[in-house]
């Protein structure tokens, strides 16, 4: 029991670090690779013969010694927790997202995830549903400000709609996984093709979602920064506002690992079969790094889609597309199709 | 029930009375739905006492996750200073005191005669490893016609509200 807690002791203030610099090498990241996508340096100054390394170091120390103006009409108390439930939330996901192939230890595994729940994935999006409520309340606490509110209002809507059609694109993994477990469903793939292979919809189907859930370019509606200045943080200042894009780049690595073991086979991988543990770390790194890599690629790449063009493509295109395919994916099982 | 799960016992259920009177007693009404939330999410810690995981995550993803999303959606379209000026009761209130103060005595009747055994709370309800399964088969066999009985009735409320609403739009 004791041994138990320590573990997950150690285990949690580790995750607490790689999540912490994880958070400050992507925001480099993103800055550098925007920058080559839009064909300039990007940051450079700081640290230049790291190719400006240590600028989130920079902004990070900027944002602790900001003023924190709070509006004189905004709701104080909700104004201060909105941005604690959107670095909180996002980051209770990725204690249950796997860091890594589990370890034999003799006859038992050793799990590299915090949470190892059998129903991961359930815990994860629950996780992630919550994390909306810090946009939202962001948006009504600042004081009747437009632009959060519009802001605040979009994301709802975002999220209504996109949350039926992830969950449905999920279900076909799941069904042949016959799991909610995610270590299961990656198990479930190492005895033949990736699901990619037979759920080429539903991949397609929550890759559009991945990116609706993170807020990222194509469905950044909630801070649309030429429509909404920056929409439902616009009132926030210093650490607070550094909150949302931790949250966000955390809520991208979770997608993209999710991504990773529902379609893409998790650690498994070519020359791979269970025993060189390092190598299996390293396929499920690089697959989920590359969808990580994907998502700052569509941010410099793609246009904002309007807010009812979203509504429209969930509800009216992807929703039935989803339903039809899950219903397939059942019959598929049921007669025992040469799938599984 | 072991002293770390009566600590955590005690900390779930206060969370969600705590969280209940909040809803009540708050004037601003988006408060109300915070507070509804942490209500909710110490709701799904009782559950997930009871080893069912399964319901904790559903407790949150449709009640906290879509359910609550939904009233604080509409509350962007209030204006909250009308809210702030009604009056604190409604007329019939004396009607609700009275109901609530019953249910309540009788919840203490029933706790009193019954003896709940917490020893051997969640037991029966982690069957093998996952309840997923065997709430699955009970819902698809057993409860079968009930089961798509309310599925209809809630087709039923959809299709009422889309009537409704669109009376008047040709």
């Amino acid at each position: 029991m004791a041994m138990h807690v320590l573990t997950g002791v150690i285990k949690f203030i580790v995750a607490f670090a790689v999540l912490g610099i994880y958070a400050l090498v992507m925001l480099w990241f993103e800055r550098k690779a925007l920058g080559f996508f839009q064909i300039r340096i990007g940051p450079k100054l700081v640290s230049s013969g790291l190719e400006g390394l240590l600028q989130p170091v920079a902004d990070m120390l900027k944002s602790l010694w900001k003023e924190d103006i709070v509006p004189h009409r905004a709701d104080k108390l909700v104004f201060w927790v909105a941005p604690v439930i959107g670095g909180m939330f996002p980051f209770a996901a990725a204690l249950a997202m796997p860091f890594g192939p589990p370890i034999k230890i003799g006859g038992s595994y050793f799990y590299l995830s915090i949470v190892h729940v059998n129903v991961g994935i359930l815990y994860i999006l629950a996780a992630l549903g919550l994390t909306s409520y810090s946009i939202l309340s962001a948006g009504i606490a600042a004081g009747g400000n437009k632009y959060s509110l519009i802001g605040a209002q979009r994301e709802v809507a975002q999220m209504v709609s996109y949350e039926v059609v992830m969950a449905l694109a999920l279900l076909n993994p799941i069904l042949m996984a016959r799991s909610l477990d995610l270590y299961e469903i990656v198990a479930a793939q190492s005895h033949h093709l990736w699901f990619v292979f037979y759920q080429p919809v539903a991949f397609v189907v929550f890759l559009i979602c991945m990116f609706a859930t993170a807020a990222i370019v194509p469905f950044d509606l909630p801070e649309a920064e030429q429509e909404l200045v920056a929409g439902y943080n616009t009132e926030y200042s210093a650490m607070k506002m550094a909150m949302f894009p931790f949250g966000q780049f955390i809520t991208v690595l979770v997608m993209s690992s999710l991504m990773v073991i529902f379609f893409l086979g998790g650690w498994t991988g070519p020359y791979w079969d269970g025993h060189p543990w390092i190598l299996g770390f390293i396929w499920y790194w690089v697959k989920v790094l590359f969808f990580v890599f994907l998502f700052i690629w569509s941010w410099g790449t793609f246009p904002r889609y309007r807010y009812d063009q979203l509504m429209n493509m969930c509800w009216k295109i992807l929703l039935p597309i989803s339903v039809l395919n899950v219903l397939w994916t059942g019959f598929a099982l049921i007669v025992h199709l040469p799938m599984i | 029930m072991t002293g770390i799960e009566a600590c955590v016992f005690a900390i779930v259920s206060l969370m969600a009375i705590v969280g209940a009177l909040g809803v009540v007693f708050c004037r601003n009404p988006y408060h109300s739905a915070l507070w509804m939330v942490f209500s909710f999410v110490g709701i799904a810690g009782l559950f997930a006492l009871l080893q069912a995981y399964f319901l904790t995550a559903l407790q949150i993803i449709v009640y906290a996750g879509a359910i609550v999303v939904m009233i604080a959606f509409v509350m962007m379209t209030i204006d909250f200073r009308k809210v702030r000026g009604l009056s604190k009761f409604v007329p019939q209130w004396l009607w609700g005191l009275i109901i609530s103060f019953g249910i309540l005595i009788d919840l203490f009747i029933l706790t009193s005669k019954m003896k709940i055994d917490v020893s051997q709370a969640g037991k029966n309800l982690a069957i093998a490893g996952s309840n997923t399964k065997a709430l699955g088969m009970e819902l698809f066999t057993s409860y079968l016609f009930p089961f798509e009985m309310v599925a209809v009735i809630l087709l039923v409320a959809l299709i009422g509200v889309v009537v409704l609403t669109k009376r008047g739009i040709k």
